[in-house]
């Protein structure tokens, strides 16, 4: 059955976020609302193998020119991480003018990360050049081994990236999160690319060096948003946005406040070092576990994981500290002097570099060493799961990534979450405006799919602060129960809940929600 | 005091340097909120107050700013 590309350019025109969503169930929804209940059916049934559809949409998009609205919606997004990057783009995509804030002048971030066939199918269904530049810059997980406390180790074979599939986008968080991680990519390298790809989109204007304030709602619970200079100057008003995408990252208390969003953690804290060691892994992830004895006799299970890219020459290692460990260089020096700080330093990396050689299994005593951002050195920081209470706010605000809230890192779920589940999420939202559904309830929909896209990160690693509970399905159950009855308002506070779920189950009093005492 | 005891002091004490040294001001109410101005430090100050919040209660700490910044003066 031949297909009526003018039909299909037809639909495009009136629903251009179809151009980066290949559902066929929007599709003829919208084929529906334009060509009538009969034409849908004609079009729908001429696109029923994914390969003939795959070309037809291929054909009709870059046949349609995009279509100049006298006034076209305008968008503003802040944070341009790969999550804010990719919601710029399909807003962009679907016609919205769009203003892409960020407050860094450029992308230096050492962290590598995991990334599974979603992304690349993601990145496909956005834009198929996209996807092929990520495998540019990424490379297969050639050897994932995970070391038991026992000495044993586990080797987890890994399936080679595959060209981008835009049919193949996983619908949710916990669909995504199925896969297995497969490739490894430097995040400065993945974000570059997107960036520059970014720069070159019509409707797109990226603001660097800025950061967004948002005003309080209007009477219709709209938020304006203005943008002021990282260093200080003129605040210049971006308006009354359609919509603002806030994908600012974990730790944005400013924005959060004046959202009125709520944020709380939602696991115990554990300490860490993290940074790379001038030394690549060939393509490799491995995870470690030791336990260590405390200062009291107790006993303590240190986690260290390191991940090398094989495009990369060095390899990014997060690992933990023990909670004894107070990284004291000792009485000699002044505290309060450059001497104290540099010899802290050194104690950091001396326990950074014994930690990162049993998983890199080598000698890494003479290996240069470097932090989470190039010039800097490596890092300590606290590693605590959190959760937002929404995921949207007012009128025409949807947040976005960590800032709706975090993981453990042992999932490789944090860049996945924000540039494939919740960019899924937007997309479905941007249709349903297009369909001329209730803006209100839209936006409510994204924002229980999005809490629960994170929910399913946050659940899959929360067990590795608990190494006392035995069965992972306790712990991951209690989560899911203490955090989703803390956003529906049934609980004050979520960690505390958990921790009273698994009390039964081994957990030993005091409770540890608080940062682990030293 | 013990030893860890006076470990601990010390750690305190640096971190609190390091934070009157980096902002001449006192922390934000917010434990949550300073971690989110680490991001602009050296890391050698950023460690310092790191591990001088993890050895001790944020009360603790922004009290021994307080100290430090008198002290600058």
């Amino acid at each position: 059955m031949k297909v009526d590309t003018r039909a299909l350019q037809q639909v495009y025109a009136q629903f251009p976020s179809l151009k980066v969503n290949t559902d066929k169930g929007a599709l003829e929804a919208a084929a529906t609302k334009v060509l009538g209940a009969s034409g849908a059916r004609e079009l729908m049934a001429s696109l029923q193998q994914n390969d003939v559809y795959l070309a037809a949409r291929s054909e009709a998009i870059s046949q349609s020119p995009d279509v100049q609205q006298q006034q076209p919606k305008r968008a503003v997004v802040s944070g341009l991480s790969a999550g804010g990057m990719l919601a710029a783009a399909v807003l962009a995509k679907a016609g919205y003018q769009v203003d892409a804030v960020e407050l860094r002048d450029g992308y230096t971030r050492n962290i590598q990360f995991s990334t599974r066939q979603a992304m690349i199918d993601e990145l496909a269904s956005i834009e198929p050049a996209l996807a092929e530049k990520f495998l540019d810059v990424a490379a297969h997980i050639v050897r994932g081994s995970h070391s038991t406390l026992n000495g044993e180790k586990k080797f987890t074979e890994r399936a080679a990236p595959k060209a981008g599939d835009p049919m193949g986008v996983p619908q949710s968080g916990e669909e995504m999160l199925n896969e297995a991680p497969i490739t490894l990519v430097e995040c400065k390298m993945f974000e570059r690319v997107v960036f520059d790809w970014l720069k070159q989109q019509p409707n797109v204007t990226l603001h660097t060096n800025h950061q967004i304030v948002m005003s309080q709602p209007d009477e219709l619970g709209r938020y304006s948003v203005s943008m002021t200079p990282r260093k200080g100057g003129t605040s210049v008003s971006l308006g009354t946005p359609d919509l603002v995408v806030v994908a600012e990252g974990g730790g944005s208390a400013a924005t959060r406040k004046s959202l009125g969003i709520e944020s709380m953690a939602t696991s115990p804290a554990s300490r860490m070092v993290a940074g790379t060691i001038e030394r690549p892994s060939g393509g490799r992830v491995a995870s470690h576990y030791v336990d260590q004895k405390k200062a009291d006799g107790g006993t303590e299970r240190i986690l260290a994981m390191a991940l090398g890219s094989a495009k990369a020459d060095k390899t990014w290692a997060i690992v933990e500290v023990p909670t004894d460990e107070l990284f004291d260089p000792g009485p000699n020096l002044d505290p309060t002097s450059k001497e104290y700080r540099d010899a802290q330093q050194s104690l950091i990396e001396k326990h950074f570099r014994s930690e990162a050689a049993l998983v890199i299994e080598g000698d890494i005593s003479e290996a240069k060493l470097e932090g989470p951002f190039e010039g800097s050195r490596p890092t300590l920081f606290t590693l605590q799961q959190k959760m937002s209470n929404k995921a949207t706010a007012g009128a025409n605000v949807l947040t976005l990534g960590d800032f709706v809230g975090t993981g453990h890192f042992i999932v490789g779920g944090g860049v996945a979450t924000a540039t494939v589940s919740h960019i899924e999420r937007l997309k479905d939202l941007v249709f349903d405006l297009e369909l001329g559904l209730d803006k209100a309830a839209s936006l409510a929909k994204y924002g229980q799919g999005a809490i629960a896209d994170t929910l399913a990160w946050g659940r899959r690693g929360v067990y590795e602060f608990y190494p006392e509970v035995k069965d992972r399905n306790v712990v991951s159950e209690a989560y899911v129960k203490a955090v989703t009855e803390w956003v529906s308002g049934k609980n004050k506070d979520p960690l505390a809940a958990l921790e009273k779920l698994l009390v039964p189950h081994g957990l030993s009093l005091p409770p540890i929600g608080t940062p682990k005492a030293a | 005091m013990s030893v860890d005891d006076a470990a601990k002091q010390r750690v305190l004490k640096a971190g609190a340097a390091a934070y009157a040294q980096a902002f001449g001001r006192v922390p934000p109410n917010e434990r949550e909120a300073l971690e989110h101005e680490l991001d602009e430090l050296a890391t050698e100050l950023r460690n310092a107050i790191t591990a001088a919040l993890w050895a001790h209660p944020y009360v603790t700490f922004v009290d021994a700013v307080r100290r430090a910044l008198v002290k600058a003066v």
